[in-house]
């Protein structure tokens, strides 16, 4: 087929009249049996570069894509042009899944986009076995690479399956992002005959700006001052989950509609906020970096960064998801020269565990076959720690995979080669001279956007003429007394949440008085707990009942009980009391422990501290509680995993609604 | 670890349909030897040039065409393989062992192993121990001896992970801090009950698990039989616990008498129904309950040592005067039922077909015909285990 040709089939099945030249290049080679790496920015139509061969290709085309909310947008358009296009990922019944995955085995189905999760799953990996694949493409190819930082294990499957097929099959993997030095390294993994095709980086409706501050507090002053100036919607991205938190809360004191999201959020919050932000029904969103990778909005205006990130990479990959509409967009980074640099420092630093860590991983699998939670409980570490360091031992070939069914099980190897830890050593390094670039970011006088480029591998993309450098435009902060107050005052009156709501309980959503490490809290709960301070003091109570007011109102409760303590003494019980006495709710001693428990504390991981304290409660009496709302106060709230078994208890015993009240809720594990 | 790219292709040749194993290994030596190629360089060739290379047979060259449709599926299951593990082991491979290749040669050597476990377990000193799955007590305290010497001595016990005599070779190699080597009637992804339960020994590197056929494939009579072969050819000694006179185990002698491979057989003990005596009979050696040779002769046992001395002498005398070849059949079928099959590969009679010998015993009134599928010849008067 040549270009005419294939021009007019374009015009027939998608209405367009022609390609561009670097679409055609790409298009060209995948029919002709070839393996391409098509870097190019996002917003040009890297799409159409698959999904038309996709049409023309005999069999179905694999699609590998994590942006599930691309992905469902992409089907639904090609569906209206009456290309036969399917979508299988978690967010569909599994009915449905089977479904497509039939069709598409009888070859029904011309491309076909799933997650590279489903890699994982053996229903897909013996389903795809019975397809006639055309093609398969790898969206967001930059996850492939160990330097590109979003490096995802789940990539390594699809890089062994194309390194598995044959040569001459066509193969495509697209990237908005990668570095001279990922390309390479994509190119090494995938294999030599991959041809890479470079388009062209600049992105000139984003207007980049960096703005130094000299302390927290300006940070607070500058978005009270600049959010409302901008075109609705944006994203605010902040360092931290709390800091979601935090940001969220004092532009909701400012009278902005915000949202705060990060991982902490559960899969149905993270989902409304989600589809409330694409329906541009929040003046901005407040999120960790985990928002983003799988939203397709073209029309975001402004993306703020209050912390620093780890990249140039990272920063570009995160601003590029501004103004695909191609309209003007504001890209700003806040930044305090004097602190921001110790947060990704501390990140790229604790990103791997210690050697010994790694070595006890290993002791434990080689002596039974288990899955991660059974890793867990056999080493008491933490979820996360634990997640990193699998994946760590899969990538170095010392464990192997084992799909059972639906679970996964981790096969010692026993050709293992040593556990090679200078490979995180030297990953470190890299990070680290990465970090040191987009810390030279803040600082260059040229323009921001060929700064990016350069580092992107695109080195000819010259000035984009509307960033703060290029147009000397600057965005300053200067606050007034005002301000200042409102801060203080917003300070004062700021309680965190205690998301403990599930399906299953009668628990609502709680307080908190304060952050344990972020106020003098902390401090106070640890003299009285672990330094013989006796009781917690009472501008402790005060600050609690300020706490309960704000959240709680005036709503009435029956009876207030507290957590039986596991080492602490009669603090929590004395201090209801004062509580007790103070709302006017009677107190009582009947919730107690049925069985010891251990400071929960002790253990790493959700899963070993839900079995510490499951089961472990029981009323005395169960009809204090049964049609009654209850009060429930404890004195620390860390991972929740306590106040939701008793929640839970309650709600089996009968109680109407339970509350918790605590007085500090920790920041990731600082007691 | 980086995958061997080539998996898929090997996976495609090693289980193409239509070629036998003898044909498919000529064809890889052209390939890989003679011409220097990559199988995926040849499988980019057209059917032309392929033709060139090494000729086929029109539904040889059929089936070649066909498999190449199946590259991206048999990529999906390469990957699945590479990720959980799993070895693949081609003929051309230094890790391929060499005595399977010695043993089996291009007749019917598999050109492709699947491999868990250590690999290095495939280039040890191994030692074969069959049986069958209802063997006796007797049997079972013989292999559990065996087994243990081997490990001692630091050789691999190889078996085939059926109940009973195979079961307890590895068990008792590993118990007594050997090494095993299980070789599977079955694909290796079919065995996941069997890894889960041998997991500490695997991963210690005691215990290797192989198979040759496809990885999806079930447990199958015919694939067992298949294996029997694959366990001979591992191991360079050979030990039966017990045989019936028909099923795996004698079968797999037979095989292995065929190819002039030494394997002892332990001496029943008195009153012992088995078929280890005309096992014995017929070539193989007879050891006792230690697995040492046997040293003094019963005179029962001098019987089958006179045979098996008969065995060795010049094969003339057969063609010259039938009578007497005729009573060495008959001295032979006192132990039991044989086929026609048997008693040729027993006899060194290689101017006799089954078909010709079938046609003179039945014939002969001394000898009459046990019907089954292939035919038996018994002696009219023969009474079982009676020593002449």
């Amino acid at each position: 087929m040549n270009r005419q040709q294939a021009e007019i089939q374009l015009q027939r099945l998608f209405g367009f009249s022609s390609f561009h030249d670097l679409q055609w290049k790409v298009i060209e080679n995948l029919m002709a049996g070839r393996r391409v790496l098509f870097i190019e920015k996002t917003g040009f139509g890297k799409s159409l570069c698959f999904q038309f061969p996709a049409t023309q290709l005999d069999g179905v085309t694999i699609v590998f894509s994590p942006l599930i909310a691309l992905m469902r947008d992409q089907v639904r358009s090609m569906q209206k042009k009456g290309i036969r296009a399917a979508a299988i990922n978690s967010n569909q019944e599994p009915d449905e899944n089977r479904a497509i995955i039939e069709k598409a085995s009888q070859n029904k189905i011309d491309i076909l986009y799933i997650a590279p999760e489903r890699m994982e799953n053996a229903a897909w990996i013996t389903a795809a076995r019975q397809m006639k694949i055309a093609m398969v493409v790898i969206d967001e190819a930059h996850c492939i690479s160990m330097w590109g930082q979003s490096f995802r294990p789940n990539y390594r499957r699809i890089v062994d399956l194309v390194r598995f097929l044959p040569t001459n099959f066509p193969v495509l993997a697209t990237t908005a992002t990668a570095t001279p030095r990922v390309e390479e390294d994509i190119l090494r993994q995938v294999g030599g005959q991959l041809i890479p095709i470079r388009g062209q980086l600049m992105r000139n409706n984003l207007r980049l700006f960096v703005v130094q501050v000299a302390s927290e507090d300006e940070k607070f002053y500058w978005l009270a001052r600049y959010i409302p100036s901008f075109r609705k919607t944006g994203i605010v991205y902040t360092g931290t989950q709390v800091e979601t938190d935090v940001f969220s809360n004092w532009l909701q004191f400012l009278g902005i509609n915000s949202a705060a999201y990060s991982a902490r959020l559960d899969s149905d919050s993270r989902v409304r906020v989600e589809s409330d932000f694409i329906a541009s029904r929040f003046d901005c969103v407040v999120s960790t970096n985990a928002l983003g990778m799988g939203i397709d909005k073209p029309d975001i205006r402004f993306i703020i960064h209050t912390q620093v990130p780890q990249s140039p990479i990272h920063y570009y990959q995160e601003i590029g998801r501004a103004g695909r509409d191609g309209e003007e967009s504001f890209v700003v980074l806040l930044y305090n020269p004097e602190t921001d640099d110790t947060l990704p420092r501390a990140f790229i630093d604790g990103s791997k565990p210690a050697a010994a860590t790694y070595q006890r991983v290993i002791k434990a699998t080689k002596r039974a076959l288990m899955g991660r939670n059974e890793i867990i409980r056999a080493t008491n570490l933490k979820q996360t720690t634990v997640g990193i360091i699998l994946a760590d031992l899969v990538e170095q070939g010392i464990l192997n995979v084992q799909q059972q069914g639906a679970s996964k099980k981790y096969f010692y190897n026993p050709d293992a080669p040593e556990l090679d830890y200078s490979a995180f050593d030297r990953l470190r390094d890299a990070q680290t001279a990465e970090l040191e670039r987009m810390l030279e970011y803040t600082e260059i006088q040229s323009c921001r956007m060929e700064y990016l480029c350069d580092y992107l591998g695109d080195a000819h993309s010259g000035n984009c003429g509307v960033c703060d450098n290029d147009r000397r435009e600057f965005m300053k902060v200067q606050p007034d007394e005002s301000i200042k107050l409102k801060l203080q005052e917003f300070r004062e009156t700021f309680f965190p949440l205690l998301e403990v709501e599930t399906q299953r309980s009668n628990i609502v959503n709680g307080v908190a008085a304060s952050y344990y490490g972020v106020s003098n809290v902390g401090a106070a709960l640890r003299h009285s707990k672990y330094e013989g301070g006796g009781d917690f003091p009472d501008w402790l109570l005060r600050l609690c009942l300020k706490a309960f007011r704000k959240h709680y109102g005036n709503l009435r409760f029956d009876v207030l009980l507290y957590v039986p303590p596991t080492e602490s003494g009669n603090l929590v019980r004395n201090f209801a009391e004062k509580i007790s006495k103070t709302l006017g709710v009677p107190l009582s001693h009947d919730l107690i422990k049925s069985a010891p428990t251990s400071p929960q504390k002790m253990f790493q991981s959700g899963i070993t501290k839900k079995e510490n304290v499951q089961g472990k409660f029981t009323l005395q009496d169960t009809r204090i509680v049964r049609g009654k709302r209850v009060l429930l106060f404890d004195d620390i709230f860390d991972s929740g995993v306590t106040i939701k078994e008793i929640g839970l208890y309650l709600t089996n015993q009968g109680a109407e609604m339970i509350a918790p009240l605590v007085i500090a809720r920790t920041v990731g594990g600082d007691i | 670890m980086n995958a061997n790219t080539e998996n898929a292709y090997w996976m495609a040749i090693a289980h193409l349909s239509g070629l036998t194993t003898e044909r498919t290994n000529q064809l890889l030596s052209v390939i890989l030897k003679e011409k220097g190629l990559l199988l995926s360089e040849y499988f980019t060739l057209s059917s032309s040039e392929r033709q060139e290379i090494f000729p086929l047979q029109p539904k040889e060259a059929a089936a070649m065409d066909k498999v190449q449709e199946d590259f991206p599926r048999l990529a999906f299951l390469a990957e699945q393989l590479h990720n959980e593990g799993y070895r693949l082991i081609p003929i051309n491979s230094p890790d391929f062992p060499a005595a399977l290749k010695s043993n089996l040669k291009v007749k019917s050597c598999p050109p492709l192993l699947y491999a868990k476990g250590k690999i290095e377990l495939l280039h040890g000193e191994a030692v074969a121990i069959v049986g069958s799955r209802k063997a006796g007590n007797a049997a079972l305290a013989f292999t559990d001896k065996v087994a243990a010497k081997c490990a001692s001595e630091g050789k691999v016990v190889v078996s085939g992970y059926a109940k009973g005599v195979d079961q307890q070779a590895m068990d008792s190699a590993l118990a007594a801090g050997g090494k095993s080597i299980i070789v599977l009637p079955q694909g290796i992804l079919t065995f996941q009950s069997g890894f889960k339960k041998h997991y500490e020994a695997i991963v210690n590197g005691k215990l290797l698990v192989i198979s040759t056929f496809f990885p999806k494939a079930g447990w199958e009579v015919g694939l067992a039989m298949a294996r029997n072969a694959y366990i001979y050819g591992q191991a360079t000694e050979i030990y039966a616990a017990e045989s019936d006179s028909k099923g795996g185990t004698w079968e797999g002698v037979m095989d292995g008498l065929k190819r002039q491979r030494k394997i002892y057989v332990r001496q029943p003990l008195k009153g012992e129904k088995n078929a280890n005596d005309r096992l014995i009979a017929m070539g193989a050696f007879a050891v006792d309950q230690e697995g040492n040779p046997v040293q003094s002769p019963t005179v029962y046992q001098k019987e089958t040592v006179s045979n098996v001395e008969i065995l060795s002498e010049e094969k003339q005398e057969f063609q010259a005067g039938k009578t007497d070849m005729l009573h060495e059949v008959l001295r032979l079928l006192q132990s039991g039922p044989l086929t026609a099959k048997e008693l040729i590969l027993a006899l060194k009679m290689p101017d006799w077909d089954v078909r010709k010998l079938g046609a003179a015993l039945k014939k002969n009134p001394q000898v009459r015909v046990v019907n089954g599928k292939p035919v038996k010849f018994a002696r009219n008067d023969s009474i079982l285990h009676l020593p002449v």
